[in-house]
């Protein structure tokens, strides 16, 4: 495994050394800073968490984009793909590496914790809980983008589809009511109605979001936890197989 | 066959297999969910009752909470009611802002935040007053105050559920106010939320009949401006005795045949006028705002310091009964200024020793009587549902409620906006009606959930500490960030 | 020790590299010539694991790369045709980078990065950042990285292409001295190239092996020798190679791929003028030999000279 990890530095490597990590960070901590510290009332970290989580998903596309898709578009994954390195060590490496950014934002975000903490008397149970929630959140994302940025050479494309599909997951909660509203009209059809009900509820569980928000509460659920690894195992495996499907 | 198509069908069926573990995994985990709450007050952990009562659902419920989006209550109750779905998938909610959707709140006959919860034709509102409970600390300090929301939600899903629904009689015939009409004086606004309430309303006319219809959980007597015929005095007496529930509402100077029955149960109905220089509405001393006597009825209106505003009112008081173990309670008193005058047609009231009523004056009163136990008669009426109940709590039989005053539940002064009810005082009175109602049909709560406190933690800072640590978050960490991102930059260029 | 068999590799309906089969033998250097667009650079590709292949096999002493990819990869050394550099990367970093993921032992990186550093000559520009670096230093760099892990077999694609004259002969001075050492593979569309580097040359056209064969062969070719292509059944193993090569104004028997098992395939060469389609069909027919085909190469060798010297011409008018 320690294949793994030096994709991993030298993807953290050259993550730190560009200036598009400090950009990223200096943008995303000025606006959620502007939205959060004039209206602050509450010791209480969920104001917090809503806001990082909702930023994430527009931020993560821009931190995954590179992973795959600048390697195809300068010819430097010849050198990965024809050394003796696995897919699946490369994919966790580079994986690690997004994470590793990602990990920098939402301990950058301690600095809120650090607020409520100084100034009230917060219940820390559901700031640590709300912090996994993030950190499997952004993992979630993470994967979805390594996985878009391993589809093209473009960086603009892995963005532009990592955010589409990310938004897509998202928003899937909302189609469960008009596949309902469906099930409702195929009286007739007992078939139709037990396909329409299956699609249901798959759409229920289907959502990205709707697992993160026990955490905001102070619950971990077995449940939302499990999603989230699947998710971001199933991922990475695409991954791997695509990139698999590329050599030897 | 070619290297190339074997692998592509190794691709294929390792990605079909991935996906399907996946699934599995996942489904797995959902039907065996291990859920650990990690907030200090076990805020997110709804107790074994509603679990109970969610995993029996049979139909399904579905609650609109009207509250202000971003609100600390609508965070609490979307919370709250977002487990409850987790619980049952037959039980659904959406959170509504009645500013940002007026027309919404106005279908559901909400006029201030609520939840309302609808089970096909059958609705239940739960308002401000059951979700929370203010207690005030004698000693000046202000207690947190307590979310009784679990509470009041499971029962409302409990009588939505149940397949009993109650049925209040009015009486009419002799000019009482209409309970559907939208008059002034009618009672149309407290009528359409005794049905929010899942009651079914209906009137009854006794000049046909001459007795009180056996469905009727309760009666309602609102205002009338007659005397009754004596058979329709002999049906109600016989309903009271045998355990009826009944609300009068008597306005002064009007003599109903009524008040020798009340008296019986231990209520005086004084002919006179209350005047309360003491606490009044606006400049009218004949409007006194009384003071509430503690009372199950008036419990919740104490709780969140509504008060009640009436107009033109007669004394009602209570006095000894007749009867065997009557209990007659005050419900509302003047101050010790306020008087009863019995001269009814004097311009310059005033305070005659002799003949009116001494201050404090009781303007209300509720009588209720245990009932001797009637396993005959009782059995002939009831179904499968309330048998257990039967067993357990002691059967309570008769309750009265008589206020002095009709107005105080009327369209006129209950169907008013939220911000001209606060200027008119009042603010309670809608409540006072629907709480004697609920009382009397015997509408307590089914089960008692213990209440937790609203887990508000402020941040204490000054506007200058905020000031600074905004400039400290907006500006200060992002320009080290990004001049940290800079400095790297223009180091490694030059490589 | 490096076999190509039978290799094939489509892209949508155009056949880019068709049933190539040839061995690298240890220690030689085998260059691999053919026009642009040959599949010079799909085939090494394929060889360096890059890209799989539709059909066919590429083994490493008998090890298959699609089989066992990180065990072959290990041993390979792989130069692509543009070098896979990271701009925001110093030379030494890079190369400690490359060491890392091609195995190599942590105590020795440091001290292959200085040696190949020192062999190919980039050890002055090793703690600069290969974005600010000649496209000479870049190619070096780049073979730098193909040899850290010190490889049985080197893959060069292309290594000269872009460069100034003086760069080119540096680096072709660079491969020379490697092929006493190390076994090599390197492709080129420039004839002088591979006969300045090279022990024997495999010609590519349009995706199929022209023809195999050392440099004198290859001079005697381009001379006007004529080749013959020519498949047997029923003769000893070596007996049919020995009676052709008897034959005088053969000059050259080689054996070719075999089509099927209990035939040989050669190609025989001949002197210039020479015609040995009927001595060859004569001993054939006297020893009881079946001959299932006896055809002069269907592509002219020719043809792909005349192709190569265009290219090589074009590419010195750059």
């Amino acid at each position: 495994m320690s294949n793994a990890y030096y994709i991993f530095k030298k993807d953290v490597k050259s993550l730190f050394m560009s200036p598009l990590a400090y950009v990223v960070m200096a943008v995303f901590f000025c606006v959620s800073s502007f939205l959060l510290v004039a209206g602050m009332e509450e010791a209480s970290m969920r104001g917090a968490f809503g806001l990082i989580a909702t930023m994430l998903i527009f931020i993560m596309p821009f931190l995954t984009m590179r992973s795959f898709a600048e390697e195809f578009a300068s010819g430097t994954d010849e050198l990965l793909m024809t050394s003796p390195v696995t897919s699946g060590q490369l994919v966790a490496g580079k994986f690690m590496a997004v994470m590793a950014l990602a990990g920098a934002i939402i301990a950058l975000s301690g600095q809120y914790a650090l607020i409520i903490g100084i100034y009230g008397d917060p219940d820390w149970g559901p700031a640590l809980t709300g912090y996994a929630g993030l950190l499997l959140l952004s993992g979630a994302l993470a994967s979805l983008g390594v996985y878009c940025s391993s589809l093209t050479r473009s960086q603009p494309a892995a963005a532009v589809s990592a955010f589409g599909l990310a938004l897509l997951l998202i928003v899937i909660r909302a189609a469960q009511s008009a596949v309902d509203a469906l099930a409702a009209s195929f009286t007739g059809s007992a078939a139709a109605e037990a396909v329409a009900k299956a699609l249901s509820s798959v759409l229920e569980t289907a959502g990205v979001l709707d697992h993160y928000f026990d955490f905001e509460k102070g619950v971990i659920d077995s449940t939302h936890v499990v999603y989230y690894v699947a998710f971001i195992l199933l991922f990475l495996f695409f991954t791997a197989r695509r990139l698999d499907s590329k050599r030897f | 066959m070619k290297k190339r198509s074997v692998n592509r069908i190794n691709s294929a069926v390792l990605t079909f297999l991935a996906v399907g573990i996946a699934f599995m995994a996942y489904y797995v985990a959902a039907r065996n969910p291990i859920r650990k709450d990690f907030s200090e007050m076990g805020l997110n952990t709804l107790s074994d009752k509603t679990t109970a009562v969610l995993r029996t659902l049979e139909a399904d419920v579905e609650a609109k909470a009207f509250f202000e989006t971003g609100s600390i209550p609508a965070s609490m109750i979307e919370d709250i009611l977002k487990e409850y779905s987790r619980v049952s998938p037959k039980f659904r909610f959406e959170m509504i802002d009645p500013a940002a959707r007026p027309a919404e709140a106005r279908k559901f006959n909400v006029s201030d935040y609520g939840v309302v919860f609808i089970a096909g034709e059958k609705r239940k509102n739960v308002g401000m007053t059951d979700i929370f409970k203010f207690s005030y600390d004698p000693y000046g300090g202000e207690a947190p105050p307590e979310f009784t929301g679990e509470q009041a939600f499971t029962n409302a899903v409990i009588a939505l559920t149940s397949k009993e629904q109650k049925t209040l009689c009015f009486v009419e015939g002799h000019g009482e106010g209409d309970i559907d009409g939208s008059g002034g004086g009618d009672y149309g606004a407290v009528g359409g939320m005794l049905e929010g309430e899942n009651f079914i309303v209906k009137t009854i006319n006794m000049a046909v009949d001459k007795k009180i219809p056996g469905e009727c959980a309760a009666i309602g007597v609102l205002g009338p401006r007659k005397m009754f015929p004596h058979l329709e005095i002999v049906a109600i007496r016989e309903y009271l005795t045998n355990g009826g529930r009944a609300l009068f509402l008597l306005e002064p100077a009007v003599e109903t045949g009524l008040e020798p029955l009340l008296a019986e149960w231990g209520i005086s109905v004084g002919n006179d006028v209350v005047i309360d220089p003491g606490r009044f509405f606006g400049e009218d001393p004949l409007a006194p705002i009384p003071e509430l006597m503690p009372h199950e009825i008036t419990s919740k209106l104490l709780e969140s310091k509504l008060t009640v505003t009436l107009q033109g009112a007669r004394s009602v008081s209570p006095i000894g009964s007749t009867r065997d173990g009557v209990e007659t309670l005050s419900l509302l008193k003047t101050t010790s200024k306020g008087w009863g005058e019995t001269d009814l047609k004097t311009a310059r009231p005033a305070f005659n020793e002799s003949a009116d009523l001494e201050g404090p004056v009781s303007i209300g009163a509720a009588a209720e009587k245990l009932s001797e136990p009637k396993p005959f008669e009782k059995e002939a009426h009831k179904d499968e549902d309330a048998e257990e109940s039967a067993e357990s709590a002691p059967e309570i039989s008769t309750r009265i409620v008589v206020f002095g005053d009709a107005d105080f539940p009327s369209n006129s002064l209950v169907s008013m906006d939220g911000i001209i009810k606060q200027l008119m005082g009042g603010t309670g009175n809608a409540d006072l009606f629907m709480n004697s109602t609920a009382w009397l049909a015997g509408e307590e709560d089914m089960i008692v959930i213990r209440p937790r406190p609203v887990d508000f933690r402020p941040l204490e800072m000054t506007a200058q500490q905020r000031g600074s640590l905004f400039i400290i978050c907006v500006a200060l960490i992002p320009l080290v960030l990004a001049s940290t991102g800079a400095w790297i930059w223009f180091r490694r260029r030059s490589k | 020790m490096l076999e190509v068999k039978n290799v094939t590799k489509n892209y949508g309906g155009l056949r880019a590299v068709d049933g190539v089969s040839f061995r690298l033998e240890k220690g030689e250097a085998l260059g691999l010539l053919g026009p642009n667009a040959a599949g010079k650079t799909t085939l090494m590709r394929i060889m360096a694991g890059y890209l799989p292949a539709d059909d066919g096999s590429v083994l490493l002493d008998g090890m298959d790369i699609a089989e066992s990819p990180v065990a072959v990869k290990r041993r390979l050394g792989y130069l692509p045709e543009i070098p896979p550099l990271y701009n925001d990367m110093t030379v030494k970093s890079y190369l400690l980078f490359a060491a890392e993921i091609k195995g190599v032992p942590r105590q020795s990186r440091a001290s292959r990065a200085d040696e190949v550093m020192e062999r190919t000559g980039v050890a002055d520009v090793a703690g600069r950042l290969i974005r600010n670096i000649s496209k000479g230093y870049r190619q070096r760099v780049g073979l730098a990285q193909a040899m850290i892990h010190n490889p049985d077999v080197l893959i060069l694609d292309e290594p000269t292409v872009g460069l100034d004259p003086n760069q080119i002969i540096e680096i072709r001075n660079l491969i020379k001295e490697l092929s006493e050492t190390n076994t090599i593979l390197l492709s080129s569309h420039i004839l002088t190239e591979v006969s300045a580097t090279c022990d024997r040359v495999v010609i590519l056209n349009e995706g199929r092996v022209a023809a195999v064969d050392t440099q004198e062969g290859l001079a005697r070719r381009l001379r006007g020798g004529d080749a013959l292509t020519v498949e047997v059944a029923g003769a000893k193993p070596g007996e049919a190679a020995q009676a052709f090569l008897s034959i005088d104004g053969v000059d050259g028997v080689e054996p070719a791929p075999e089509v099927a098992p209990g035939s040989e395939r050669f190609t025989v060469s001949c002197r210039a003028g020479f015609d040995a389609r009927g001595p060859i069909f004569h001993k054939a027919a006297a020893s009881g030999w079946t001959l299932l085909e006896l055809s002069r190469d269907s592509i002219s060798l020719e043809d792909v000279f005349i192709k190569l010297t265009a290219d090589e011409e074009a590419s010195s008018d750059e």
